[in-house]
């Protein structure tokens, strides 16, 4: 086990992209853990302070209220990141499940779980969540992240069911089901490694995409509104400043942006390297 | 030299030439205020003749709006979705204008009016064509009101009577409003969009129904010329109804200065109607309005010069950007007759609590919503809500009740004073608790796009959060916000506040509060009756009891019924003075500001005589707000009197 943890930082740390990814990403994980112990943030209006320039006291400015951008963006980190992870592993955990036993077990089971991908891939997502605004009240980034997983399952689903089919008349599965072991065993056990890789990178993925797609739900009204939310954040720099008309505001505007496509970044050089550290095969190569 | 040989120099030069070129667009100009220094604009400006035009050669007033995209584009101004509605006013007339914020009144479609007893006689002008070159006539006044018989005005009238092609008499109900709320009334329709000829079919049938219903035996309710309509026939006139809005026709048709040319879903081109009665009032030949819903989008438009007119107020920053890249930009404030605010739903605990919410208004500092929310904007720190228009307070109230109103001014002491009183403690954590301990969470709602909205509420919550009630906001989508709200799914909700929709004064603005949106989102009670079945029946009417100004219990629906027939100014003052006070004492909403919204005019294309001249350079092209009547109301007509007037015949091209 050991020496599969250290082979696989090995592998991570040879691909200059992927370490270079795992080092952002560590950045802005002790930012989400450790920022806000160590400074505390004030929302109070100070009119009279927006738009303020870099200095000592505000590192990259303040906002069209005056408040500290550096310190908003440290706190809302803990909140992207939370809701990044927890909607990634929804995503991973339901599109694996209902992928998996659709692949294996063939026949009703597939065709029915399969059909309800088809509608989760099919159906607008718009109005649903409007409906799904009226009825659910989200009161935590775990329930927040559970709906955005909800609307995020479905292709990965299929992508499992795929690499199922495929996998499960391989020789060694054959033998599994010939021994008599029970599928819950023979997905874990034997088919999940096999998926690892792919399923790593999905998870990074989907973090990602439920990061954006977070401050379109709080604008439906599913979720409550997080100024401090990075994608909020870059929404409202854009109201207040009119994207380009204000050139007092384009620090403040660009800042969230930069962080955003910072952690994009980071996630898509990690999941460079990631295929190859959890790919023996392409480990060997 | 060799930089001028090299091919990319040449393409960077010739790219150069042809921006310069585009951002040009034709003859230079300096700024406005450089023109005003030089003296160009000194004495009162006329039309400029064609020969003379130099900017606006093709006299195209460019313009913003919003219709349903074509193929959903229709012609019935009553269809679904409209026409857009910044287009009304360019092709639809009614019998008056009334500017929204002043609540003058002046004639168009009519010529002259008398006041008889019980009557008014409406003279139309004679040779007014509709756009297909039918004659409009006292006919199409009496189609508008039998087919559109939910108008408010309906209500007050027994009976329209056409004597001769140009003369309506409208026949007021006994006791009839007081003589400026019949004005108004009659003066906030558009008349002119039922043309008869092309609706005979639905008018008529509108009318055979209503014939059908029996007069209303008393005037406790309310009916379409005072008519008792069953339940049955109601549903045949709505059928009607429905039924006319899908009829079209294909494209509008009205009596308006201009026609519909063509739409696309970015672009709606109006030509001038060669028809038009009043010939001399139409200074441009065509309207072109685009439909651009991205704000940033918008500025870029205004900032390049691509509008001659722009309506709206972005936030300060940008505002000032603005006036600086264009020099030709005019900018004007003016204010708007509705509040943004926020109101408590009293339909759920503590909020039923009157202590409670008069603690929570405590809380607010109104300046800083205001500096978020819309810094030209102007709060008034002593009012809670009362259903007038704070600019107007000291006009429409006495001074007794003025000072007899509680100040609730921004006093986090006395917040915390007031919920000790009902229990409330504050924990070492600085959280307040309920008396069971409980530490309570707070939503405010808010629509999605309404940006000043949404903007001071974020900061509502962060105060009420920092003053130990954590309170969060939802922006919710406002296709279901106003649904939501108005059932009472959030604790505190935003909404335009201390408003009137139609003319600006108390009637008005306190029906919203008592009757409409108001009332709905602060969840008041209505009267119950138990139906045939036992079962229990909302009336929809108001039942609200609660103590007035001298203490005595007021049936606030009663007062209501009873203002619009009130003859006497000093008794209708009295009510408004009670109605006033009581909404302010008992705190079912807070304003946080007054709206202050703004037109641009883009100086460079279109010429007049811009209100305030004397103050343009002085004030940097951002005009403060008007002070006297006359400005007060040339800057109103600058934003189409609040969307009742049409603007551009006191402008013209460049």
């Amino acid at each position: 086990m050991s020496q599969g943890f250290a082979d696989f930082w090995r592998t991570i740390y040879r691909n200059k992209k992927s370490f270079s990814g795992v080092i952002i990403l560590a950045v802005f994980i002790f930012m989400a853990i450790f920022g806000p112990m160590l400074a505390s943030l004030d929302m109070t209006v100070k009119f009279d302070n927006r738009y303020a320039s870099p200095s000592w006291s505000h590192w990259l400015g303040t906002d069209y209220g005056g408040r500290d951008t550096l310190l908003q963006l440290v706190y809302g980190s803990r909140d992207v990141l939370t809701i990044g992870l927890f909607a990634a592993l929804f995503t991973l955990v339901i599109g694996f499940v209902v992928g998996a036993v659709s692949g294996f077990a063939g026949g009703r089971t597939d065709t029915a779980l399969m059909f309800v991908t088809n509608l989760f891939l099919t159906i607008p997502s718009f109005p649903v969540l409007m409906i799904v605004a009226a009825l659910v009240q989200i009161k935590n980034p775990v329930s927040f992240s559970f709906i955005l997983a909800v609307w995020s399952w479905a292709p990965l689903a299929r992508a499992v069911r795929s690499q199922l089919l495929s996998l499960k008349n391989r020789e060694f599965i054959v033998a599994c089901r010939i021994m008599g072991l029970r599928m819950p065993y023979i997905l874990s056990r034997e088919i999940l490694p096999n998926l690892t890789p792919y399923l790593a990178i999905n998870f990074i993925m989907a973090a990602q995409g439920a990061i954006v797609a977070s401050v379109g739900l709080m604008m439906l009204g599913l979720a409550p509104y997080s100024p401090t939310n990075w994608g909020m954040m870059i929404q409202l720099a854009v109201q207040n400043t009119g994207g380009i008309f204000n050139p007092k505001g384009y620090i403040y505007l660009i800042s969230p942006i930069l962080c955003l496509g910072l952690f994009q970044m980071s996630c898509i050089f990690f999941s460079n390297g990631l295929e190859e550290a959890l790919n023996p095969r392409l480990r060997s190569n | 030299m060799n930089l001028l040989r090299s091919g990319k120099t040449w393409a960077t030069l010739a790219l150069a030439v042809f921006v310069a070129a585009m951002s040009g667009c034709g003859a230079s100009s300096p700024g406005l205020a450089a023109r005003i220094e030089a003296g160009e604009l000194q004495g009162a400006q006329k039309p400029v003749p064609d020969d003379q035009l130099k900017f606006n050669k093709e006299k195209i007033f460019r313009v913003l709006g919003g219709w349903p995209k074509p193929p959903l584009y229709q012609g019935n101004p009553f269809g679904s979705g409209g026409i857009g509605d910044t287009n009304n006013r360019y092709m639809f007339e009614g019998l008056y204008v009334f500017i929204r914020s002043t609540n003058d009144v002046y004639n168009v479609l009519a010529e002259s009016t008398e006041d008889g007893p019980g009557t008014t006689t409406v003279h139309l002008h004679k040779g007014v064509k509709w756009h297909d070159g039918a004659p409009f006539t006292s006919k199409d006044v009496w189609a508008y009101y039998r087919l559109n018989n939910g108008a408010d005005v309906t209500k007050y009238l027994s009976s329209i009577e056409t004597p001769d092609d140009y003369t309506v008499v409208f026949r007021w109900l006994d006791p009839a409003p007081y003589p400026e709320l019949k004005k108004l009334l009659l003066a906030q329709d558009l008349q002119g969009q039922i043309p008869y000829h092309l609706y005979q079919k639905y008018v008529d049938k509108a009318d055979g129904l209503l014939k059908q219903a029996k007069p209303l035996p008393d005037r406790s309710k309310d009916g379409p010329f005072h008519l008792d309509i069953p339940d049955e026939l109601n549903k045949q006139i709505a059928l009607n109804w429905n039924e006319f809005t899908r009829s079209g026709p294909a494209v509008p048709v009205g009596t308006g200065p201009f026609k519909f040319e063509k739409v696309t879903t970015t672009d709606m081109l109006l030509s001038r109607n060669p028809d038009y009665w009043q010939p001399d009032a139409v200074n441009y030949d065509k309207i072109w309005i685009k439909n651009v819903p991205e704000l940033s989008a918008q500025y870029a438009l205004v900032k390049s010069g691509k509008l001659d007119w722009y309506d709206g107020t972005p936030p300060k920053d940008i505002l000032e950007s603005l006036l600086k890249l264009n020099p030709d930009l005019l900018h004007y404030r003016m204010y708007d007759p509705a509040s943004v605010g926020l109101m408590y739903n009293i339909r759920r605990k503590p909020f039923e609590q009157v202590k409670f919410r008069q603690a929570l208004t405590y809380v607010f500092e109104k300046s800083k919503l205001r500096e978020i929310g819309n810094y030209y904007g102007k709060e008034y720190p002593k009012i809670s809500m009362t259903g007038i228009m704070p600019s107007s307070l000291e006009s429409e109230l006495s001074a007794e009740a003025l000072g007899k109103m509680t100040d609730y001014t921004h006093n986090p002491e006395k917040a915390a004073s007031l919920l000790q009183e009902i229990g409330w403690s504050k924990g070492p954590d600085g959280l307040w608790r309920d008396p069971g301990g409980h530490v309570p969470s707070f939503i405010i709602g808010a629509p999605n796009n309404w940006v000043p909205g949404v903007n001071s509420a974020q900061i509502a919550a962060e105060q009420l959060t920092r003053f130990g009630i954590p309170t969060k906001l939802k922006a919710v989508d406002s296709t279901i916000y106003f649904a939501n709200a108005d059932k009472g799914l959030y604790d505190m909700s935003m909404d335009w506040v201390d408003v009137s929709w139609g003319f600006q004064n108390p009637w008005s603005s306190l029906k919203v509060v008592y009757w409409d949106g108001t009332k709905k989102k602060v969840g008041f009670p209505n009267v119950k009756k138990t139906g045939a079945d036992g079962s229990e029946i909302d009336t929809g009417r108001l039942d609200l009891k609660v103590a007035g100004i001298d203490g005595k219990t007021v049936d606030v629906d009663k007062e209501m019924r009873r203002f619009p027939y009130v003859q006497e100014e000093s008794e209708r003052k009295a009510i408004i003075d009670n109605l006033a006070w009581i909404a302010n004492e008992n705190c079912w909403g807070v304003n946080f500001f007054q709206n202050v919204t703004g037109a641009w005019i883009n100086t460079r294309t279109m010429a007049g005589n811009y209100p305030m001249m004397d103050q343009i350079v002085q004030s940097g092209r951002d005009m403060p707000l008007p002070e006297t009547d006359a400005d007060r109301l040339a800057v109103t007509h600058l934003n189409h009197g609040f969307n009742s007037t049409f603007m551009p015949r006191e402008y013209w091209p460049r």
